[in-house]
This record gives structure tokens, C-alpha cells and sequence, in this order.
């Protein structure tokens, strides 16, 4: 067996001479806090490069309720997607994996046929990004990102590829 | 070009310098509250009140473990308090109950919160107030953790106000001040007596780099001790006195608040004014490229705090550095040592302080036991096993017990005394404890001893149990042996497979270790005497074989016996069995079977496999309780290994069957005849009056033969059950034959017909049966001994002969059939 050791924090704004053990809840001395990840922008068809991009896949692994985990996707910096998804799993002690997939197509009117649908379309220079966030609505558990994938074609390879191209 | 995917790892970390054109795909722009892993990230665990409760302070400002007691101290800060405002507390290493020191130091209120640097040396905790102005800087404070008293500083003209303290080696280092009467001198570095952290030599000082620029950390980096200052750093050398010497380790870089800094193994991490750098005891290195300070702050969180209130700590859960702002921290992941890895914390509060606490795995010594044991006698069984009498004398506690030792002589642990159990004695003063899995008729020592949680009585502390009481030991006790347990209930096989003629004989089973027991046999030579010893082919514990080749014919007396391997037991007595035939009956049941008009499909028989056109049988497709085609017969029911008792196949009754028998899986069984005889030895062992099928049409469809309520074995032709006898619980050969000519059935109850029927209408069509499979779900239960499966429909007289020879092989077996 190992040495049993414990992490202090003091708590340090003139509120309360609170001594906290970190990692022992899910909120700083009573106080909500979030998890928040931005991926760096990513160019698949390389710089200037003109790509689709249809599903991103996110992996996790939980073993409590957490409501919402909110996913989001960028092009250039513009929110274009928001899916908050729920994990449940307060009944079982259990850790659960699920691999939460967020459809990136988009519908288009047409005269035709009335819609059809298509891959959300990064035009030349485009920069693709996620964030991954916790919105805290009460306790929770372990939660683990086990990384994210996004499924793509390229339309048109960039001029010069940049590092960031898979 | 189709679709691809593209990872993207979680985990990389920050990096906010890269241009976005070369910025690795797996870093972050941002990234708060997640501890990085390899590719994944986890939400930190929160920072939870313990709870303690700290009188009227207001903050807390120092945190200290204190290791060799298992304990932490806190200082804490009362804002409101006059002339007391800081208090140091003893708390568990757990963070709760928190004892005050009860010796306020001064320390007016009504300021900033003070920057409380701490260290512990030889039992007593170092108190050192990190104030830059010498005025107003608070004396350094000693805390006697043996004695709970406040102590102060000798050697000095004055008690010495240090800015900074920690220990390094055997010495206590502070730093910032100089003399009683020239106490500001931030550059001095003072060093204690070896072993003696409260006494410093006047003399034994350094005064590192410029006069009046201070120094601000001390830090152990490889082998020196880092003297930090704002922008260089120098370090101490050497290990004593004779040898210690202030020299430049770093001119570009220094530290620049007393409390951003902490030392991980050699490497020292700490912020410079150029951000986080490392070192391990050389020139530092740059850590601060990914996190872009220069750049727009990440929140307004991470710009609005006085640096010097900053502090640094390692997280060993997580193995992160931590470089903690208010509410905002830079960390940096060491998960990945040779690659480290930032990202941010965002708190729900300010701290201003962290430190580690170490619990103690403290164990107990229980007190000797106050009870003697006393070892009386023993009796042995023929299983392998001991029973011994024990009694206890003196009142024995409820943790108290008994440890079994032996030393038996053959084994892995042959001549070796091993613990072999310990039991409670539980109030009692005598009892009888058996002892199972010896080595059936060898010789042991055996010693018990008294024990408490392990602690064993005083009289017993050696580890040699031969020098123990007398009375709690028996050695070389001549009495002290398992029984070699002579044969009983023994039967002798004869068996002739055209090759080598053997003799199997099948003894009584025994529990204890037996891989030692050997056999000896020999054959009545007709004239009174006995023939030399049979040549042994193979053996077990409780059975083997013998070469009887040239006794083929003969009728002959068989006597063997028991013996261990290193001849220290036995041999046991000459077991005889009379009369043994050499003629194997399995030959005269293949003649009667192939005497019949029949083709014999195959014959099974438990413990000697497939017995003539083994091929056949062994390809028997049949169908387990799924539906499924099954590789074998047998589905989900095996034949066990050799126990007890005869050899056979035993069915649970609820998911194991034999499989059904039907042309579609197995072509070659189509009839030679116009029908199929299957014939077996069976008992069923079903308590409750359910219906057990024992044959029945394919499909479940009648005719059946099965066991009826009354444990009555009938063909059922749609009239009500029979009421004969109950057969549940005795080996019975039954008979079932089907005519696909005229779909006419038959019954058989050993050589007994039990009538005939035309079945459900139509024709039987090609005899496909279902064996020992219920309807409805119910399942046979009980036990196979042997099939024998033909492609023609036999008559009355041939089953009667095979009757009389599958009797006559099952007897050999142990079984003795009885309709």
C-alpha cells in the first residue's frame, strides 16, 4: 500500500479560512467551476485548401450524470454548431464509454426535389475547430474526452500544405 | 478523393505561440480544468472544503506537512484581529481537526494577507514571513513539534528575521537577514549548525550577488541549492561547512516572487520574468513558449493579480506543476516527462496557499496473546487428513487464535514447517481440529501456536516450532501419520482391444495428496500360489492398469495392494477380487448386436468411448437444446472425469440433452432396413413428478417412451400412464424401435415389449428420433452409461441378447441393471 497523501489548497480572498482538498468534490469550496477545451484550427485540405466535412465523433467516458456536455463546432472563428448531449449514469458506479456523434451536414432548399443535404463546406482558407465544455448543473464524476474525431473529403488540396493537414 | 477522418488528440496541451499554419493538430487554444492525458483529458476533481474550522480567521496563508508525525500545519490569518493576527494550527494529515498552537504570533491585522513561507527541520516547524520591507517583517517563528512549544533562535545577537527559510541537508537555510544590528541585508544567506537548526554560527554566512538586492528563493536544483534572486541565480555548493560556497549557476534568469517556485526530484521549476522556466542545477530552460504571455491574456483572471501573492506546488496524483495566480494557474503536465504539456485552471476561488499532507500507515502492535496451547492427540483417517485435540489453557482474548504448523516429508515442501492455517479460538479450552489434503500415509511433525492479529505468544516467537513449549508440538511422534488407506469397493475391468489385453482395477477414492501411492498386483497361478507381480501400465491415485495378456481365457483370483512411492508406509493388505474373467463382454455384446438382423450405426459406451464404427458416432451430428447443430452428440453435456462410482454421462435436467439423430445431419444413417433401433443405459435421478422423455418421435410428436409421474418408464400411445414400478434411481435398459414401412413403434423395457403403435398417423417415415430431450422445455435428468444405435428394426429376441450383454459389460463397470 501505498503512502495515503492529500493535496491543500488555502483559500486565500478574506471569505473564510477554508483549507480545500483538491479533487475531493466536483466544485471549489462550494463555487461552480467548467471544463472548457478549444482545439487549434485545423486546414485537412492544407492551407487555402477547400474541404467537407460531414461527422465528428466524440469519444467519452463517464461514470456519472453530467448535464449537458456541450460540443461545439468553428469554421474561421464562427459558432456554426452547438449539440448539447447528456450523459446519464448516476445509477451505476460503473464506468460507461459512449462515442457521441455529431452530424455535420447541412440541408439546402432546392426546386426540385424541396431539400437535399451535403457536407458542411469550408470554402479556400477555412479554418475547422471544436470545443468541448462542461456546463455544470449540479455534481458530477469522472468524465474523460478521449479525443476527437472528425470525418472529412477533400475538394480541393490547398497550395501549400500546412502542418495542421492530417 | 473519398472520406477520410482526422484525429484530433486531446491532451496536447496548449500552444498559443504557433502561427496557425504550423500549429500541431493536437494542441490547444485553449484549454482550462482538464488534466491532460496521453491523447485523452479528465476533468479535474474539485477543491472541497474540509470542513476545519479556524476561530475568526479569515484567510489561511501557510500550508506544511509535517511528515514524521503524520500531521500538516496551517497558519492562518485573522484580518480583524489586533496584535494577533496569525495562528498556527496542527491538523490531521486528512485536513480535519485542526488544534490551535494556542500562541497567537504578533502580527497586527488590518493588512494584506502575509505571505507565509514554512519549512521543518529536526521536529521543529520553521515560521518565515516573506515581507520585503525589514520593518514590518515579522520575526521568524519556531515551533517545537515534540514539545508543542514556541522556541527561539540562538547564536545570533538578535532573533533573526528571516524573509525565506528551508532545509538542505542537515542545515537550516535563511535568508534576508543580516545582523541584529543591520537586519536588512536581503542578500545575506545564513546557515544553522548541522543537526542543529535553532543555533547559527555569527559567522557562517554568504552574501550572494549585489548588497541590497535580495534574495527570494532557495531551491534544491540537482546537486546545489538555487539561490534565486529577481533576474539571476546563483547556487550553493558543497556539503558542509569546510566546503560550501555561493557561485553564478544562471545570469539571465532569477525568480520573481518568493513562492513560485517548486522542486520536483532534481528539477526545479519556477517563474522567471520571462515566465516558467526549469532547471536541475545548470542553466534553465524555457518552458513559456506555448503559453504566449505576451500575448492577449487567455482571461481576465490570468492578468489581474499581484505576482508576489503567487505561489507554485506539485500535484504527485496528477503530476503537475502548478503555478497558481488567484484564481488562475498555469499548469504544466509532467505526465509525459520529456514532453510537458500546459493548460489552465480556472478556480471557483482565490487561493493563496498548497501543501501535501502524508498519512502514515501506522500499525498497531496487538499484545502478545496471554493463552498456551497445548497440542493432545490425534487420530488419523485413510483420506488423507488428521484430527487432532487441542486445548487451551488461560483466557484467551476474541482475537485470539491458533496457528497449525507441519513439517511433512514429502512434497514441495518436504521437511519444511509450514504455517497451514490459523483458526480463532473463539472461547473455547478444547476442541478436535481435522486437518484434509496430507499426504496419505506419510509421516509429519505438527506445532501450534497462540497469536493475536498476527503477534504470536511469548513463548512462541521462534520460528523454529521445535523450540516451542513441548506440550504444543509433536514431533517425530511415530503416531502422527496418515492411514494408507487400503483398497475398498474395488472392481476389475478386463478389457481387450485386439491388441494388448489389460486389466483395469478401479479402487476406492480418497481426498488427501496421493501422487505418491503406488500399486502392486498379482494373478492366482490355479494351484494355490500367486504369479510374480503383473507388469503396471499406468496408474492414478485411485485406479490402474495392468497387462493380463497371458491370461486371455482364463478365470483367475486378482489380488493387489497399496504402497507409497519412498516406502516409508506400507504396503497396505492384499486386497483380492475372485473370479476375475478374462474375456472381455464387450466382444460378446458386439456379437450380439451384429448377430441381429441389424446394422449397428455405433455403440457408446462411458468410459470406453466409441466402441465399433467409431468413426460413425464420432461424426454423430446432433442438435444441443438450442436447435443448433452440434459438433458431437453429446451437446452440452460432457462426460466427467473419474471420480466415484461408475463411469457415465450425467444431464442436469434443464440445459444439457443429447442431440437429436436425424437423417438430414448424418446421410449414413439412413435405413438399411426400414426402421432404427436405438436402445441405452439409463437412470434417471428426477425427483418430482415431471415427465422425462427418454425417446420420443422427432418433433416431440408420439409415440414416446418416457418416465411417467410414477417414475414408470411406458410407451406412451396417447392412454393414460402405466403403473409399474418406479425406476428413477436404478440403471435400466431400454429399447425403442421404428418402422418407417408400416410407422410402427415399439417400446422395449429390457427385453420386455412394451407394445406397439402406429404413431401419430402417418408414417414414422425415417425413424428420426429425438433422444433424451423433453418437450416443452423439460430436459432428462440423470445419468448415460451406453447407446447402441442400428439402422434396422431389431425384434423382441435381439434385444433381449443385447439385454443380457450390456448387462453383463455394464457389471464390469460397477452397474448393475435391474429391469
Amino acid at each position: 500500500m501505498g503512502v495515503v497523501k492529500h493535496l491543500f489548497l488555502g483559500r486565500n480572498d478574506g471569505a473564510g479560512a477554508d483549507l480545500l482538498k483538491v479533487g475531493d468534490t466536483f466544485q471549489d469550496d462550494g463555487e461552480d467551476y467548467n471544463g472548457f477545451a478549444k482545439s487549434d484550427r485545423l486546414a485537412v485540405a492544407g492551407v487555402g485548401g477547400e474541404a467537407a466535412y460531414y461527422t465528428l465523433y466524440v469519444p467519452v467516458t463517464f461514470d456519472t450524470d453530467l448535464t449537458p456536455l456541450r460540443v461545439k463546432v468553428y469554421l474561421d472563428d464562427a459558432l456554426l454548431i452547438t449539440r448539447d448531449f447528456t450523459l446519464a449514469n448516476a445509477a451505476d458506479p460503473a464506468q460507461l464509454r459512449t462515442v457521441l456523434e455529431i452530424s455535420l451536414m447541412q440541408k439546402f432548399k432546392n426546386t426540385v426535389t424541396g431539400y437535399n443535404t451535403a457536407g458542411l463546406f469550408a470554402p479556400r482558407g477555412c479554418w475547422f475547430q471544436v470545443s468541448i465544455e462542461t456546463v455544470f448543473l449540479g455534481g458530477v464524476g469522472f468524465v474523460q474526452i478521449d479525443g476527437v474525431e472528425v470525418e472529412y473529403e477533400v475538394v480541393q488540396e490547398g497550395k501549400q500544405e500546412g502542418q495542421n493537414n492530417p | 478523393m473519398p472520406r477520410q477522418t482526422a484525429p484530433i488528440p486531446f491532451g496536447g496541451g496548449l500552444d498559443r505561440d504557433s502561427g496557425i499554419m504550423v500549429v500541431d493538430k493536437s494542441a490547444f487554444s485553449d484549454i482550462r480544468n482538464w488534466h491532460l492525458r496521453y491523447g485523452k483529458m479528465v476533468l479535474r476533481g474539485g477543491n472541497g472544503n474540509t470542513g476545519a474550522t479556524f476561530g475568526t480567521a479569515t484567510d489561511i496563508c501557510g500550508i506544511w506537512p509535517i511528515r514524521a508525525r503524520a500531521k500538516g500545519a496551517v497558519v492562518t490569518y485573522d484580518f480583524a484581529a489586533v496584535g494577533n493576527g496569525l495562528k498556527l494550527w496542527i491538523v490531521n494529515a486528512d485536513g480535519t481537526a485542526p488544534v490551535d498552537t494556542a500562541a497567537p504570533f504578533f502580527f497586527i491585522g488590518g493588512q494584506s494577507v502575509p505571505r507565509i513561507i514554512m519549512t521543518d527541520v529536526y521536529g521543529r516547524l520553521f515560521i518565515a514571513h516573506d515581507e520585503p520591507d525589514i520593518s514590518k517583517r515579522m520575526s521568524t517563528v519556531v515551533y517545537n513539534l515534540n514539545t508543542g512549544a514556541f522556541e527561539g533562535i540562538g547564536g545570533l545577537d538578535g532573533s533573526p528575521i528571516f524573509r525565506g527559510v528551508t532545509r538542505y541537508l542537515s542545515y537550516l537555510i535563511g535568508w534576508g537577514y543580516g545582523t541584529n544590528a543591520d537586519p536588512d541585508r536581503p542578500e545575506t544567506l545564513r546557515i544553522s549548525l548541522p543537526g542543529q537548526p535553532t543555533v547559527f554560527d555569527p559567522q557562517h554566512y554568504f552574501l550572494v550577488g549585489q548588497q541590497g538586492e535580495p534574495v527570494l528563493a532557495c531551491d534544491k536544483a540537482g546537486q546545489v541549492l538555487a539561490l534565486k534572486k529577481l533576474s539571476e541565480t546563483f547556487q550553493l555548493v558543497g556539503y558542509d561547512r569546510a566546503t560550501f560556497g555561493v557561485q553564478p549557476l544562471d545570469g539571465a534568469f532569477g525568480q520573481i516572487a518568493q513562492r513560485l517556485s517548486v522542486s520536483v526530484g532534481n528539477v526545479n521549476y519556477f517563474w522567471s520574468e520571462s515566465g516558467p522556466r526549469r532547471t536541475a542545477g545548470g542553466e534553465s530552460e524555457d518552458l513559456a513558449i506555448p503559453l504566449n504571455l505576451l500575448g492577449p491574456a487567455p482571461d481576465p483572471l490570468a492578468s489581474g493579480f499581484d505576482t508576489d501573492d503567487a505561489f507554485a506546488y506539485y500535484d504527485h496524483d496528477q503530476r503537475e506543476v502548478v503555478f497558481s495566480f488567484g484564481q488562475w494557474q498555469y499548469v504544466l503536465h509532467l505526465s509525459d516527462p520529456s514532453s510537458p504539456r500546459w493548460g489552465y485552471n480556472q478556480l471557483g476561488v482565490k487561493v493563496g496557499c498548497a501543501g501535501t499532507f502524508y498519512e502514515l500507515a501506522v500499525s498497531t502492535l496487538a499484545a502478545p496473546p496471554a493463552i498456551a496451547t497445548t497440542l493432545v492427540a490425534h487420530t488419523a483417517s485413510t483420506d488423507g487428513s488428521q484430527t487432532w485435540s487441542v486445548s487451551i489453557s488461560g483466557t484467551p482474548d476474541p482475537t485470539d487464535a491458533v496457528e497449525w504448523w507441519v513439517r511433512e516429508k514429502v512434497g514441495t515442501f518436504a521437511n519444511v514447517w509450514v504455517k497451514k492455517f490459523t483458526e480463532l479460538v473463539a472461547s473455547r479450552s478444547s476442541w478436535f481440529t481435522t486437518i484434509s489434503g496430507l499426504w496419505c500415509g506419510e509421516p509429519s511433525d505438527w506445532a501450534i501456536r497462540p497469536s493475536r492479529l498476527g503477534v504470536p505468544g511469548s513463548a512462541y516467537v521462534s520460528a523454529d516450532p521445535t523450540l516451542w513449549p513441548a506440550a504444543t508440538r509433536h514431533v517425530a511422534d511415530p503416531a502422527a501419520f496418515t492411514t494408507l488407506p487400503t483398497p475398498i469397493n474395488t472392481e476389475a475391468n478386463y478389457i481387450d482391444n485386439g491388441t494388448d489385453q489389460t486389466l483395469e482395477i478401479v479402487s476406492s477414492p480418497f481426498t488427501g495428496e496421493g501422487t505418491h501411492i503406488r500399486y502392486e498386483a498379482q494373478v492366482s497361478d490355479g494351484v494355490g500360489g500367486w504369479d510374480p507381480s503383473l507388469t503396471i501400465l499406468s496408474f492414478d491415485i485411485e485406479r490402474f492398469t495392468c497387462d493380463v495378456s497371458a491370461y486371455v481365457g482364463l478365470t483367475r483370483d486378482v489380488r493387489y495392494r497399496r504402497k507409497t512411492l519412498d516406502g516409508l508406509v506400507g504396503p497396505t493388505a492384499w486386497v483380492t477380487i475372485a473370479g476375475v474373467v478374462f474375456t472381455d463382454p464387450l466382444a460378446a455384446l458386439i456379437t450380439a448386436v451384429n448377430g441381429a438382423p441389424g446394422d449397428i450405426y455405433g455403440i457408446y459406451i462411458a468410459g470406453r468411448g466409441m466402441e465399433l464404427d467409431a468413426g460413425k458416432l464420432n461424426t454423430w451430428h446432433g442438435r444441443d437444446n438450442t436447435g443448433m447443430n452440434a459438433p458431437n452428440i453429446f451437446a452440452g453435456a460432457v462426460e466427467p472425469p473419474y471420480t466415484a462410482g461408475p463411469p457415465r454421462i450425467s444431464f442436469n435436467g434443464t440445459t444439457e440433452e443429447l442431440g437429436d439423430i436425424t437423417i438430414a445431419d448424418n446421410p449414413d444413417l439412413a435405413p438399411a432396413d426400414q426402421g432404427m433401433t436405438v436402445v441405452f443405459c439409463i437412470k434417471c435421478t428426477e425427483a418430482g413428478a415431471v415427465r422425462r422423455p427418454m425417446i420420443e418421435q422427432f418433433a416431440g410428436l408420439k409415440p414416446a417412451l418416457w418416465f411417467d409421474a410414477s417414475g414408470d418408464e411406458e410407451v406412451d400411445y396417447g392412454d393414460a400412464p402405466g403403473s409399474g414400478a418406479d425406476r428413477r434411481g436404478d440403471w435400466v435398459i431400454l429399447g425403442f424401435t421404428g418402422d418407417t414401412s408400416t410407422g410402427t413403434v415399439h417400446g422395449y423395457d429390457g427385453s420386455t415389449d412394451l407394445g406397439a403403435d402406429t404413431g401419430p398417423g402417418a408414417p414414422i417415415g425415417f425413424c428420426i428420433m429425438n433422444l433424451l430431450r423433453g418437450t416443452g422445455g423439460a430436459h432428462f435428468k440423470g445419468d448415460l452409461y451406453a447407446i447402441i444405435v442400428t439402422r434396422s428394426v431389431l425384434t423382441a429376441t435381439d434385444l433381449g441378447n443385447i439385454y443380457t450383454e450390456l448387462s453383463a459389460v455394464a457389471l464390469v463397470d460397477g452397474i448393475t441393471v435391474t429391469n
